[in-house]
């Protein structure tokens, strides 16, 4: 090899295990759509839009495209706000923030099948469940939680939101140590208040690292599967399941590989579109 | 509680002369989140653990408790006895172990490549990772099935070490050159005009100063391989093959009929993660900001 080309020894064999099965793949999935391959099958043919059709169509649509809309956005709105005041928070210079960071970010490190399985226990329809004990407390009668569509939503929406919070914690906090000391100190000499200080100083820059939260946490709820398939199953009924959960049960549950993949595609989309915005913020910083 | 630490000498020296009232009152603040902050943390962790030392006969006692009456190892010597957990969490710990090796190797080779060498398509290459590191495996989810079986390699920890390695290796590329960057080249140059090749000048010289990179990464890889449930539901499901994940969606419910197997095999499942994110979180958020800001 001559010495031109020498980074290619360092460089291709990353560059092509990441192609080889993550770009391939997600080309390959788009084709399978087009097609009408059943894991139960050997055989399948072109077949051009008809499981896009078939999509469009399909009586559940509106449930599933409503509840991963709820979802996406609750999760969303949720894991902004409260990483944003708990950053805030642990950027305080309070004794024992370091330890408070810590606990903070300790949700992200459990596995996201022991946090279902956990908050399962949690919200255990028997009397012995946790949440059942604590009402009975209060006097109030055990209830079922899991089987009240409306609840369960809830209870998926905070479990989420519980796991998953850490991260916009840690990419806040990290935004926050980009903000000039020199700012604060001179608005303090100029007589600002502390709230003046986080409206006029803090929030504008912080808005940025705001942007690349929005878009990590709107991706990453979209594709999540994790909770809702090892919490609810996207039970009772169909009250909970969201569209990266409807890829998992067409392809693996009802062996409609074509029709997973249609699925996968339409998210594929959502994913390129918000991949797109987010390279554009990382741009106009 | 917030009462007494604010009386703390350190407490009132900060205030001195010039701290007013408001200030004070915002500490109280701060600390009455933390209790809250904690509690909620904490809270849903602390009665697994504790569950896990509970007698099973408490366990399953109405009311419930909350702190054991008497701490009893017997449901972790039950999970390692009468469970396949331990099977579980040695597929998990050897598919981590060489997604791990394989991850960082690649990676961090790669890593020195874009951070040393100027070359067309360098930042096309480094954008398309940046997207790649986006696309998550649910929507993958079908064709990873289809490529497996292809391959023959359906049912097999390699498939899975295979996928991790691919899906890890990313956001290794972008933490790792972000450190390299900050090592000076001119370390490069003196071991080249020495006679050393680039592999060697990598190998003896930028790898050995890659720690503090190398633990956020590493701890990065090291978290999702362990944690990963919806690749291995799907490629690698038959029992002697499950991980952690799989066994104990699939699995435990057959393995016994009765749940306080669970506190303890949570635990056990747990543990390793937070071994590790005590060593780790020192370089956590520095090494996440980069790779999410560059």
């Amino acid at each position: 090899m001559t010495k031109r080309y020498q980074y290619l020894f360092f460089v291709a064999p990353a560059v092509i295990i990441v192609l080889g099965m993550t770009a391939y793949p997600a080309i390959y999935g788009v084709y399978v759509s087009f097609t009408n391959l059943h894991l139960a099958f050997p055989e399948s043919r072109f077949v051009g839009f008809a499981n896009y059709v078939r999509l469009f169509n399909w009586p559940a649509l509106p449930e599933v495209l409503g509840n991963t809309a709820i979802f996406v956005v609750a999760v969303g709105v949720l894991q902004l706000a409260l990483g944003l005041l708990i950053a805030l928070l642990l950027d305080l210079k309070l004794r024992g923030r370091r330890l408070m960071r810590s606990i903070a970010i300790l949700p992200w490190v459990i596995p996201g099948i022991i946090v279902a399985l956990m908050f399962q226990q949690v919200f255990n329809g028997s009397r012995l469940g946790v949440m059942n004990t604590f009402i009975g407390y209060l006097g109030l009668e055990s209830r079922s939680w899991f089987s009240n569509p409306s609840v369960a939503m809830i209870i998926m929406i905070l479990v989420l939101v519980w796991r998953a919070t850490p991260l916009s914690i840690m990419l806040q906090l990290s935004g926050l140590q980009t903000v000039p000391r020199e700012l604060y100190e001179a608005a303090g000499i100029d007589g600002a208040s502390p709230l003046q200080m986080l409206r006029y100083i803090t929030l504008p820059s912080l808005k940025p690292i705001m942007l690349i939260n929005v878009i990590m946490v709107t991706s990453g709820t979209l594709n999540h599967v994790d909770i809702p398939l090892a919490l609810t199953g996207g039970g009772p009924g169909r009250a909970t399941e969201v569209l990266a959960l409807s890829i998992y049960k067409q392809g693996f549950e009802v062996l409609d590989a074509a029709y997973a993949s249609t699925i996968s595609t339409v998210i594929l989309v959502v994913n390129l579109v918000l991949t797109i915005v987010y390279l554009r913020v990382l741009r106009y910083r | 509680m917030s009462a007494d630490l604010l009386s703390t000498p350190r407490a009132r020296r900060r205030s001195g002369p010039g701290m007013s009232r408001r200030t004070l009152l915002r500490s109280a603040l701060g600390y009455l989140l933390y209790v809250l902050l904690g509690l909620v943390v904490l809270l849903p962790l602390a009665w697994v653990l504790l569950g896990s030392f509970k007698n099973p006969s408490e366990i399953f006692a109405f009311p419930t408790t909350f702190w054991p009456r008497d701490f009893t190892w017997t449901n972790y010597a039950d999970v390692i006895k009468r469970t396949s957990l331990p099977i579980y969490l040695t597929n998990t710990a050897i598919v981590t172990l060489f997604t791990m090796l394989f991850t960082l190797g690649f990676g961090m080779l790669a890593a020195y490549g874009f951070s040393r060498w100027d070359f067309k398509l360098k930042n096309v290459v480094l954008v398309t990772l940046l997207i790649l590191q986006l696309m998550p495996s649910t929507v993958n989810i079908v064709p990873y099935y289809l490529t497996m079986d292809a391959l023959g390699l359906l049912n097999t920890r390699v498939a899975l070490i295979i996928i991790y390695t691919a899906t890890n290796i990313p956001f290794t590329i972008w933490i790792m050159k972000g450190y390299f960057d900050t090592l000076p080249r001119s370390l490069d140059e003196a071991a080249v005009i020495d006679g050393a090749s680039p592999f060697r000048v990598f190998r003896s010289v930028i790898a050995p100063l890659s720690l503090p990179g190398l633990s956020a990464a590493g701890f990065l890889v090291f978290l999702s391989s362990w944690s990963e449930f919806l690749v291995p539901l799907v490629i690698a499901r038959s029992r002697d093959v499950a991980v952690m994940s799989v066994g104990l969606y699939s699995f435990f419910g057959m393995d016994t009929s009765a749940y306080h197997y669970a506190f303890a095999a949570s635990v056990m499942s747990t543990a390793p993660l937070l071994v590790a994110y005590l060593f780790a979180q020192e370089y956590l958020v520095s090494g996440l900001a980069s790779g999410a800001e560059k």
